[in-house]
């Protein structure tokens, strides 16, 4: 098994035929704030926002249920949040996974790290964690309009 | 299962009525909010962290107080104290791909 792509985007526009677009694919994020605003660390907003990835499978990887582990850290390395994610048996060789959130998290500066790595159902890693980061920077003393 | 008025925990084993108390807020229901209104009680809530009440009900696992509020759509700048002053998000640096039949064409704006 292969991964061809694994990103954050805003959005997944999804077409029967042309297949998935990517919508805002972002790595940097910025959150401007009055320099009276203290925010606290544990402090999520609510947006929507998704990790798309896409895996290829040789033949006889296919029709075999597959497993995504995502896994979303603080940037201070806590854990905020994991999804395991079940494949149905793909008869193709392409794998998509699209993993959505309702929040995102930026009580802290520093880099949201993005962990993923595919299991058979019994746990056997099939593919090794890869690894995205986000930038976050909490700007205060800015004077917003 | 039931969902608590107050902080959006959906996992409440009785109503929200007749001394009920949230594991989440710890809100006493018929006796709490008798005199003191859901948001007041939610602001209250949010003041203190928002952190989780129970020592008998566990913490469920990376249980956020914050996301429980957004899920539950109860997440509102009348409630969260560092939402009252302007906020603003930027994406910087952002690429748009799209992708056709496997092949990823991407552009730098």
């Amino acid at each position: 098994m292969n991964l061809l792509l694994a990103t954050p985007c805003n959005l997944v526009a999804n077409d029967q035929e042309l297949g998935p677009s990517l919508i805002g694919v972002f790595h940097d994020m910025t959150i401007k704030i009055h320099p009276d605003i203290e925010i606290p660390g544990n402090a999520l907003i609510p947006k929507e926002w998704a990790i798309f990835s896409k895996w290829m499978l040789s033949s006889e990887e296919t029709r075999r249920d597959y497993v995504l582990v995502s896994e979303v850290y603080w940037p201070d390395g806590t854990l905020l949040h994991q999804t395991k994610s079940k494949s149905s048996s793909p008869a193709t060789t392409a794998l998509i996974f699209i993993i959505k959130h309702q929040a995102f998290p930026f009580g802290q500066d520093g880099r949201v790290r993005i962990r993923l790595w595919m299991e058979n159902e019994d746990k056997t890693l099939v593919h090794e964690s890869i690894e995205i980061f986000i930038s976050v920077r909490v700007q205060k003393n800015v004077v917003l309009g | 299962m039931h969902t608590c008025p107050v902080c959006g925990y959906a996992k409440l084993e009785f109503p929200p009525e007749d001394f009920t108390i949230c594991p989440s807020c710890g809100t006493e229901f018929g006796y709490q909010d008798a005199s003191t209104s859901h948001q007041v009680l939610r602001q209250k809530w949010v003041s203190k962290g928002p952190v989780w009440h129970s020592v008998v009900v566990p913490q469920p696992p990376l249980w956020n107080g914050y996301l429980q509020l957004i899920k539950a759509h109860m997440f509102s700048a009348e409630d969260i104290p560092w939402l009252k002053g302007p906020v603003k998000v930027e994406i910087g640096e952002t690429i748009r791909p799209s992708i056709e039949r496997g092949i990823l064409v991407s552009s730098h704006p």
